[in-house]
């Protein structure tokens, strides 16, 4: 399962790559969403997939049994769903603000200092 | 000790100094000069004894990197030490009667006083790290020296020029000692010259010894790097006198003689010095008789000194060395004199130009017998510690199997500077006085006394010869060379030596005789050219193609950065996943639910891409999204499966509301087919290099060890079973506050944005309206208070399952420590419910029933989760480690510590951060515009209610 899911994070990637090299900005913003996803997805499997149960100790026990999850890329996922979700939103509120005050769509213009 | 003492009192006078600042007194000089006479003397009383054994001693300064503040001092040491004082002493004084008019005058004095600290530590440093340290303060002082006329845009050139070529010979040199260093195994270097025979064996000591004489040769202004010094003599006379004749320059003739018997063990070492101090002498011979300026042609003269001097040390053989040693005295005392002349002359008649210099015999007499002592020595006429020199220096060259053409180019090169010396120095006193002849020119003792002194050491020397040979120069100079040196005498009776003597005087005769039409002759064929023209061009070229480069790289288009980051990280992933390659893992191929799942993924995100309106890509990423937390869900992962979907929900919500907002977003753009191919090129490129990359972590085995401490003292240390989340509010909690705070930011910027763009353009909103093609809004356009799809059914059961889902939500929060859930995922159920608020009944009411403005909310849970930390720090010791107490509720106990605060203040931040965002993004009269601080915050704060009202429609 591990190859699938390496596979599929690797498809996930080159999607969001190919969506957010598009100029229009809006694709951007849908690729940075996947990239999130994307990279979620490779520290989880990174950190070695099973089945055997989720990272929870049982009750009166005081360790966690040995086969359970890891679970220190999911401390470091949970997070950074959260955060992604914070950037996608900046990103978001940044393209709504440049649509509408300067009709900006397109990311290939080149910056220009003078610009108001 | 008295040593340090004075180089101590050296810095501490210097930058005194340099601070204080305006013109200086006469007593500034002799406060410079007491430190440096100190030092002097210092010196001079340890001379017996470093002869026998030389002094070391050690202070750790960096001692992780092994850099200690270690003397050691020797004769060679010894010999430069004596120089740097000596003449800095009569240079410190003469500056104060130089600069008493001069409002920048005390700045350059301390400048200097500093250089000759820094030149002090230079040669009797054992550290290569300090005595690169010490070279580049060498360098650094004397930019700001040269400069010291900074309104004079030739002045800075010259500076530039000077810095840019040692500052380049520094690099190298710091290169080169490292190089030495790894060879010898220590930074010390005499330990570094005693393990000759090791080092000499080490692959890198070519390369380093090579770049040390590199940079030692930047430094003492040889070919090719002569052309710094003639421009430096825009300096203050003084500072040219004492960095540029007697000193500084001769800090590379030191390193060289310094490194010589590794150098020796090197074939290209002497050919490399004679060939570099050679040509420096015929370009100085050359180009010489083209200036006018005297203190120009002090310069070459001085090229052609330094030219001999790296010769000699090249040439190694026991005269030679002692030749070195001689010379090297015998020139800082004679230059450094016509330097100290030459800027007095200049300041009395206001001209350096030899054409208009003459009859200053009878007005300045002193001076007069100065520059005639000095110009005895330098011309090497017998009694003088010059003519020893040059004795030796010829003697030097007769020895072996040296080219006859190095003798001959010694003779000339010296006959060249003895006919300039006789030129720029003699002829304007001996000349009568002409028409140009300013008649006030008049001498004061306060800096007439100094190039005395100086030239006046050097007879003295010269008669003294022998016994000074005997003490000091002779022990120095047999450090620097191969052979015994050569026994030193006043007078070493009638030879071959001194018949070259003689011819170089009768050349010099002639040159002087026939001085005029050789300038003719070398401005005609040399031009106009400047020295260092060609550097100066190389350098604009530089600059230009740095320009024409930054021009084509920082072009300011984002998606071609973009695409460059991106393939080159793509590349670089593919290559370590290559490098590291291991055995697959075994891959699954009956089919199953599971793969069906991973199908998923890249199946929204095709959907995604093929997208031609923007929600439909949005919910095609939602499907992939729902995926993968069914993924973390079957692997074990519940928290983050709970996470995933609510973030998920939420964000579509967000796209919907900001869709909404502003006129429907182009998705598919023309562009040329190319682009698309090259891009999916770089998008097949990153993505195969994460796969390869990830396939490559799978097939070696992982490293357990901070996991199974946490899955280990999850329960006894932080007393929660969730082993997620007290990583996150204990084990980690630092790392979730940055995050926290990050959230909370991310909020604050979206509101702001979206403020901007409420109060700037309220009429195209009104507009947006008409041509939204978002089936959100299609519906209706109601005012604000109404809700975006305020569905009758909506409007009803959302405020009974309002209860409800907060409940679960603190529910989901405090059960977190234990089962799935915490600060987090309540806070997400939290917003989700506030959300659903929003889409029924419009943001003000959602306002209004939370009565907690949102940057209240993030702001106090920020609080929070700072006093649990501080709570951690008073009762434990340390940021945010968790206290633990119990708390009995009827019979039972129940165990709450900070963690608990912790993740309150967690949850706090993303119920705020969701609430900020929601209520900005909802509509432009949203109440939440007025709840921003940034630029109306002078303002007095508008009530929620009551800006709804205000606000235009």
């Amino acid at each position: 399962m591990t190859f699938w899911l390496s596979l599929a994070v690797g498809l996930l990637v080159t999607a969001s790559v190919y969506l957010m090299l598009r100029p229009s900005a809006m694709r951007f913003v849908l690729g940075l969403m996947i990239l999130g996803n994307a990279v979620n997805l490779l520290i989880f499997v990174s950190g070695r997939i099973s089945t055997a149960g989720p990272p929870l100790v049982e009750e009166g026990a005081t360790a966690l049994e040995a086969g359970a999850a890891n679970p220190l890329p999911q401390a470091l996922v949970l997070t950074a769903i959260v955060i992604s979700f914070g950037l996608v939103s900046f990103t978001l509120a940044l393209l709504a603000a440049a649509r509408v005050r300067g009709g900006v769509d397109r990311l290939d213009e080149p910056i220009t200092e003078e610009a108001p | 000790m008295t040593l340090l003492l004075a180089i101590l009192g050296l810095v501490v006078v210097g930058a005194g100094l340099v601070i204080s600042g305006g013109r200086t007194r006469l007593r500034d000089g002799m406060l410079a000069a007491l430190p440096t006479t100190a030092a002097f003397v210092a010196l001079l009383m340890w001379t017996p004894n470093a002869l026998e054994t030389p002094i070391h001693a050690t202070m750790p300064w960096v001692p992780s990197l092994d850099v200690a503040l270690s003397f050691h001092i020797d004769a060679l040491s010894i010999l430069l030490g004596l120089v740097v004082t000596g003449v800095g002493a009569a240079v410190f004084t003469y500056a104060a009667a130089y600069f008493s008019d001069d409002d920048n005058g005390r700045r350059s004095l301390g400048m200097l006083v500093l250089f000759a600290a820094a030149m002090l530590v230079l040669v009797l440093t054992d550290d290569v790290i300090v005595l690169f340290v010490s070279w580049e303060t060498t360098s650094v002082l004397s930019f700001l020296l040269v400069g010291h006329k900074h309104k004079d845009a030739a002045a800075r050139i010259a500076a530039r020029r000077a810095l840019l070529t040692t500052g380049a010979g520094g690099v190298a040199l710091l290169a080169g000692l490292l190089m030495l260093q790894q060879a010898a195994g220590s930074a010390s270097l005499s330990t570094i010259i005693a393990a000759r025979d090791t080092v000499a064996a080490h692959p890198l000591f070519d390369w380093g010894i090579g770049l040390i004489a590199f940079g030692a040769l930047t430094k003492s202004a040889q070919f090719p790097f002569h052309y710094w010094l003639p421009g430096a003599m825009k300096a203050p006379t003084p500072v040219s006198a004492y960095l540029h004749s007697a000193t500084m320059v001769k800090a590379g003739i030191y390193l060289l003689a310094r490194v010589a018997p590794l150098g020796n063990a090197s074939t290209v070492w002497e050919p490399l010095l004679i060939g570099a101090g050679g040509l420096t002498m015929v370009v100085a011979t050359v180009v010489a008789a083209k200036d006018r300026d005297a203190k120009a042609l002090l310069a070459w003269s001085t090229l052609i000194a330094l030219g001999s001097l790296t010769m000699m040390v090249g040439i190694a053989n026991g005269k030679a060395t002692a030749a070195f040693a001689t010379l090297l005295v015998a020139h800082a005392s004679y230059k450094g004199s016509l330097f100290l002349v030459i800027g007095q002359i200049d300041h009395v008649t206001g001209t350096r130009d030899i054409t208009k210099l003459s009859g200053l015999r009878k007005t300045m007499p002193l001076t007069f017998i100065a520059a005639l002592f000095a110009f005895v020595s330098a011309a090497g006429v017998p009694l003088t510690l010059g003519f020893v020199g040059k004795e030796l220096l010829y003697k030097a060259t007769l020895v072996g199997p040296l080219p006859i053409v190095v003798t001959a180019v010694a003779v000339i090169g010296n006959a060249m500077a003895i006919a300039v010396l006789f030129r720029s120095m003699m002829l304007p006193f001996l000349r009568s006085a002409g028409p140009d002849t300013p008649v006030d020119a008049s001498e004061t003792a306060s800096w007439t006394l100094q190039p005395l002194a100086l030239a006046f050491g050097g007879i003295v020397a010269g008669i003294l010869a022998a016994p000074l040979g005997r003490t000091l120069l002779a022990p120095a100079a047999a450090l620097a060379g191969r052979d015994e040196p050569y026994a030193l005498a006043a007078w070493f009776g009638f030879d071959l030596a001194l018949a070259m003597s003689g011819v170089t005087l009768a050349l010099s005769g002639v040159l002087v005789a026939a001085w005029w039409p050789l300038a003719r002759a070398a401005r005609r064929v040399l031009g106009d050219s400047a020295p260092g023209a060609l550097f100066e061009q190389g350098l604009s070229a530089l600059v230009a193609g740095a320009a024409a480069m930054t021009r084509r790289l920082q072009h300011g288009r984002l998606r071609a950065y973009l695409a460059v980051i991106l393939a080159a990280g793509g590349a670089l992933l593919v290559s370590a996943a290559w490098l590291d390659r291991g055995d697959l893992p075994p891959i699954a191929t009956a089919p199953n639910l599971k793969i069906g799942l991973a199908a998923l993924l890249p199946l929204g995100a095709a959907i995604a891409i093929a997208a031609r309106r923007p929600l439909t890509a949005v919910t095609s990423l939602g499907v992939t999204g729902i995926a993968i937390a069914l993924i973390f869900l079957r692997y074990g992962a519940p928290d983050l499966a709970l996470t995933q979907l609510l973030v998920e929900t939420l964000l579509v919500v967000i796209f919907a509301l900001v869709l909404a907002r502003v006129p429907t977003p182009t998705l598919s753009m023309p562009e040329p087919w190319f682009h698309k191919v090259r891009d999916a090129g770089i998008a097949i490129v990153v993505g195969g290099g994460v796969t390869a990359a990830l396939l490559a972590t799978q097939s070696v085995p992982i490293d357990m060890t901070v996991s199974d401490f946490y899955g280990e003292q999850s329960v006894p240390g932080g007393y929660g079973r969730n082993v997620v989340n007290v990583i996150l509010v204990d084990f980690r909690a630092l790392d979730t506050m940055g995050e926290i705070v990050v959230l909370m930011l991310a909020a604050v910027g979206v509101a702001a944005l979206l403020r901007t763009l409420s109060n700037s353009s309220t009429g195209m909103i009104g507009a947006i309206g008409k041509d939204n093609a978002s089936p959100f809004i299609t519906a209706n356009r109601e005012p604000a208070e109404e809700g975006i799809g305020s569905s009758l059914v909506l409007r009803t059961i959302v405020p009974a399952l309002m209860p409800l889902l907060l409940l679960f939500a603190i529910f989901l929060f405090l059960r977190g420590h234990h089962e799935p859930g915490g600060g987090f995922i309540g806070g997400l159920v939290a917003s989700a419910a506030i959300g659903l608020l929003v889409f029924s009944h419009g943001g003000a009411a959602t306002q209004r029933a939370f009565r907690l403005k949102p940057r209240v909310l993030m702001a106090s849970g920020i609080a929070v989760a700072l006093l649990a930390g501080l709570i951690g720090l008073a009762s434990e010791g340390s940021f945010l480690e968790g206290a633990w107490f119990e708390l009995p509720i009827g019979g039972t106990k129940i165990k709450l510590g900070t963690p608990l605060l912790f993740d309150l203040g967690v949850f706090m931040v993303v119920v705020g951060t969701m609430q900020m965002m929601l209520l900005a993004l909802i509509d432009k009269n949203a109440s939440e515009t007025s709840d921003l601080p940034p630029a109306s915050s002078s303002l007095p704060e508008q009530d929620d209610e009551t800006s709804v009202t205000e606000a235009p429609r």
